[in-house]
C-alpha cells in the first residue's frame, strides 16, 4: 500500500487578490521524515506558499493535504499536524519563556511528562537555561526565534513548516538547530524548510524546490537538479543564481 | 528646518481626531445618562452627608486619601513615535520647544480635576476640620505641589540608571504626600515654611544625579503607554485597536493560573491569565476597586452606597471585557489547533471569575455594617449582576460569531 505523503500540496493558485495570483500551478510532496528545502529570491513566492499550508490563506485554485486531511473538512486534524516556525519571532511579550513552551505543549494536547522533558532538553540544547524565566519582550532577537523553534520542537508534530529560521541566530544556535532538525527528520518528522543560506541547507536538505516568481521552476534532490540543468559537481547556491539568472527557465515557466 | 511646536500640535491633533469618531458610541452606551444619574445621586447623598457630617471622621487623613492621587499623578502626552529616535536626533538641543506645550498641557489638564475635587471636597473640609485653611490658599498649595511633582516626574524619566528613576520616584511619593499632610495638618505659617523648606530640598535632591538631555526611548514607551491607555478606556464601550501594551512581570502572581488542568481547551485560558496578571488590566482594576472600597466605606450606610457597590460591579464587568479583545490578532490562534469554542468560554469563564472576586471584595465593607437584611440583599444583587453580564456577553459574542460565519 503506498505511504500517504505528510504534506501534499496539489495545483495550489493562490495570493492576495483573484484576479492577481501570487502562486501559480504549485504542486510538490513531502514524505514521512524527509526534509525538503524550498528556496527562491524575495517576492518568489516561499511565505505565500507556506500560509496556504497553514491556512492562513485560502487558495484560488488547488488543494492542500496535510496527512491526508484538508483544512475544511479536518481542521482539528489538520491543525495539530503541523507546527511553524515564522520568519520574524512573534511571541507573547506576557509570557516567560518556559511559559511559551507551556502554551504550545497545552495547545497540542502533549502529555505534561512529555511536555517536561522536551522542555528541558530544548532549554539546554538552545541555551536558554538562564532566560527561561524571562519575558520575552526581554530577549534579543536570536533568542526570541530560539523560542519559536523550540514550541515548535516542544509540540513534535508531523509536519514542520520553517521559514528562514537561521536569522538572527548565533553560530551555536544554528549548529543546534541544524543537528535538532536532523535528529527530527530521523525520527520520522517531516520539515519544509525556506532559507536564503543554500551553502547551508545543501548539505541538510533531501530534496529542493526552486520556485520563482509564484511557479516552481524546478525540484528534486540536489543530484538530480544537477543533471537538469546540466551542472554536475557544481554548489547549490551557483545552480541557483544560473537559473534565476537564465531568461530561459524563468520565461519559458512564466 | 522642522517646526517642532507645529509638529507636536499637528500629532495631538491626529491623535484625538482619531478618537473623536468613537466618543458618540460611548454616549449611546449609556454612560453619559448614567453618569447623569449617578451625579445627581451623589448631589443628594453628599448634601445630606455635608450637613450630619458623624463625628469623629478622620477629615485629615480622607482629605489626604482624595488628594494624593491627582497631586502625585502626572502625565506628559509627547505624542512621541519610534522612529523619532532616529529622525529627530539631529534637533535635540531644540527639543525643549517641542515638549513646552506638553509641559503646559501636563498641568493645566489635570489640575482642572484637581481644583474641582478640592472645590466638592470643600464643604466636608471645611465643616469638619478643626482649623481649615482658606480655600485658595489650599488650592494655591496643591497646585505648587502638582507643578513639584510633574517637573520631579520629568526629571526622573532624564535620569541614567533604572535604580536611581525608582529611587526618586519613591522620594517624590513621600515628598508630595508628606508636603500635602503639612499644608492639611500643621497651622497656616508653619505649613507654608515647611511646604517651600520642602520643596528647596527636593529641588536640590533632584541635581544630583547624571541625566540625558532627552531620554528618546523611555517617552516614546511613556507614550505608548499613554496612547494605550486612552484606548483602553474607550475599549470598556465600543470595539478599537488595543494598540500598545505596558507588560510587569509581577512575578509574585506567577503561581495564578499554573495549577489549570492540562487539557487543550483550557490552554486559552492559561494565556489569558498570564495577559490578565501582567498586563495593566489587573493595577486598573485593583485601583478601580480600592477607590469603590473606599466610596462604599464613606456612604454604605444609604442607598447610595447599594448604588456605588453595584455600579462598581457593572463597571468592574465592563472593564474585564477588554479580555475579549486580548489576542485577536496573533498568529498562534490561527495555526495551534485550540477548539472553535475554547476561545470564547475560556474567556468568559476567566471574566467571571474576576468579577465574582471584586464582587465579594467590595461586599466586605457592607458586610462589617452587620445589617442582615442590607448586606444578603447586597450579595444577592451583587451576584445576579455578574450572572446577567455573563449572559449578555455569551449572547453578544454568539451573535457577532453568527454574524461573521454568514459573511464568510
Amino acid at each position: 500500500m503506498e505511504q500517504v505523503p505528510v504534506l501534499q500540496v496539489d495545483r495550489l493558485t493562490g495570493g492576495y487578490s483573484l484576479g492577481k495570483p501570487v502562486l501559480h500551478d504549485i504542486s510538490f510532496q513531502v514524505g514521512k521524515g524527509e526534509m525538503i528545502g524550498l528556496i527562491g529570491l524575495n517576492g518568489a513566492g516561499k511565505s505565500t506558499t507556506m500560509k496556504h499550508i497553514l491556512g492562513l490563506m485560502t487558495p484560488q485554485g488547488g488543494e492542500v493535504h496535510i496527512q491526508g486531511a484538508t483544512l475544511r473538512k479536518a481542521p482539528e486534524q489538520y491543525r495539530s499536524s503541523l507546527a511553524f516556525v515564522p520568519e520574524a519571532p512573534q511571541l507573547y511579550e506576557e509570557m516567560t519563556v518556559r511559559e511559551h513552551l507551556e502554551f504550545t505543549a497545552r495547545a497540542y494536547g502533549v502529555e505534561p511528562a512529555d511536555y517536561e522533558r522536551r522542555a528541558a532538553r530544548l532549554i539546554d540544547l538552545f541555551n536558554m537555561k538562564e532566560k527561561e524565566d524571562s519575558l520575552s519582550m526581554h530577549l534579543s532577537k536570536g533568542m526570541k526565534q530560539k523560542v519559536m523553534i523550540m514550541c515548535a520542537f516542544v509540540a513534535a508534530p508531523p509536519l514542520y513548516i520553517i521559514d528562514e529560521p537561521f536569522l538572527g541566530l548565533d553560530p551555536l544556535g544554528i549548529r543546534s538547530l541544524l543537528d535538532f532538525m536532523v535528529e527530527t527528520k530521523q525520527g520520522g518528522s517531516s520539515i519544509l524548510l525556506s532559507s536564503h543560506i543554500l551553502s547551508t541547507i545543501e548539505n541538510y536538505c533531501d530534496r529542493f524546490i526552486v520556485l520563482h516568481r509564484g511557479r516552481i521552476i524546478v525540484q528534486g534532490t540536489l543530484e538530480q537538479i544537477r543533471e537538469q540543468t546540466g551542472q554536475q559537481g557544481t554548489p547549490l547556491e551557483q545552480i541557483f543564481y544560473d537559473l534565476v539568472q537564465d531568461s530561459t527557465w524563468t520565461v519559458s515557466n512564466d | 528646518m522642522i517646526n517642532l511646536p507645529e509638529l507636536r500640535q499637528k500629532r495631538r491633533g491626529e491623535f484625538w481626531a482619531q478618537i473623536l469618531p468613537y466618543t458618540q458610541y460611548i454616549i449611546q452606551s449609556g454612560v453619559a445618562v448614567l453618569t447623569f444619574f449617578l451625579l445627581i445621586a451623589f448631589a443628594a447623598w453628599y448634601t445630606t452627608f455635608v450637613q450630619n457630617i458623624p463625628a469623629g471622621l478622620p477629615v485629615y487623613w480622607i482629605m489626604l486619601v482624595l488628594l494624593t492621587p491627582l497631586t502625585v499623578y502626572g502625565s506628559v502626552r509627547t505624542y512621541m513615535r519610534p522612529a523619532d529616535v532616529v529622525f529627530m536626533l539631529p534637533v535635540e538641543t531644540q527639543m525643549n520647544t517641542y515638549f513646552a506645550s506638553a509641559w503646559r498641557g501636563g498641568m493645566i489638564g489635570k489640575s482642572f480635576w484637581l481644583i474641582l475635587l478640592a472645590i466638592v471636597a470643600w464643604p466636608f473640609y471645611v465643616r469638619a476640620a478643626i482649623e481649615p485653611k482658606p480655600l485658595l490658599v489650599l488650592l494655591l498649595c496643591i497646585l505648587l505641589l502638582k507643578g513639584v511633582s510633574n517637573y520631579g516626574s520629568w526629571q526622573e524619566m532624564r535620569m541614567e540608571g533604572q535604580r536611581a528613576r525608582v529611587g526618586y520616584r519613591v522620594l517624590r511619593y513621600i515628598a508630595i504626600i508628606g508636603l500635602l499632610g503639612a499644608v492639611l495638618w500643621l497651622p497656616l505659617a508653619m505649613a507654608i515654611i515647611t511646604l517651600v523648606a520642602g520643596i528647596v530640598i527636593y529641588v536640590i535632591c533632584l541635581r544630583l544625579p547624571g541625566k540625558v538631555a532627552v531620554p528618546w526611548e523611555r517617552l516614546i514607551a511613556a507614550e505608548k503607554n499613554h496612547a494605550a491607555s486612552v484606548m483602553r478606556m474607550l475599549g470598556w464601550f465600543v470595539d478599537v485597536p488595543t494598540g500598545e501594551r505596558k507588560v510587569n512581570h509581577r512575578r509574585w502572581l506567577s503561581f495564578i493560573g499554573k495549577r489549570l488542568p492540562w487539557k487543550q481547551e483550557q490552554a486559552f485560558r492559561f494565556l489569558l491569565t498570564r495577559t490578565f496578571i501582567r498586563t495593566e488590566l489587573l493595577p486598573t482594576l485593583s485601583r478601580f476597586v480600592v477607590f469603590g472600597i473606599i466610596l462604599i466605606v464613606l456612604a454604605r450606610e444609604s442607598w447610595f452606597g447599594i448604588a456605588v457597590y453595584l455600579l462598581f460591579i457593572i463597571l468592574a464587568g465592563m472593564q474585564l471585557t477588554m479580555l475579549r479583545k486580548q489576542h485577536t490578532d496573533t498568529l498562534w490562534l490561527s495555526i495551534y489547533p485550540l477548539p472553535p469554542a475554547a476561545r470564547r468560554l475560556e474567556t468568559i469563564r476567566l471574566i467571571t471569575i474576576v468579577q465574582l472576586v471584586v464582587a465579594i471584595v467590595l461586599w466586605i465593607p457592607i458586610a462589617i455594617t452587620g445589617n442582615i437584611a442590607w448586606l444578603i440583599g447586597a450579595l444577592i444583587a451583587g451576584l445576579l449582576i455578574v450572572w446577567i453580564q455573563r449572559a449578555s456577553l455569551n449572547r453578544k459574542w454568539l451573535r457577532e460569531l453568527q454574524l461573521e460565519e454568514e459573511f464568510e
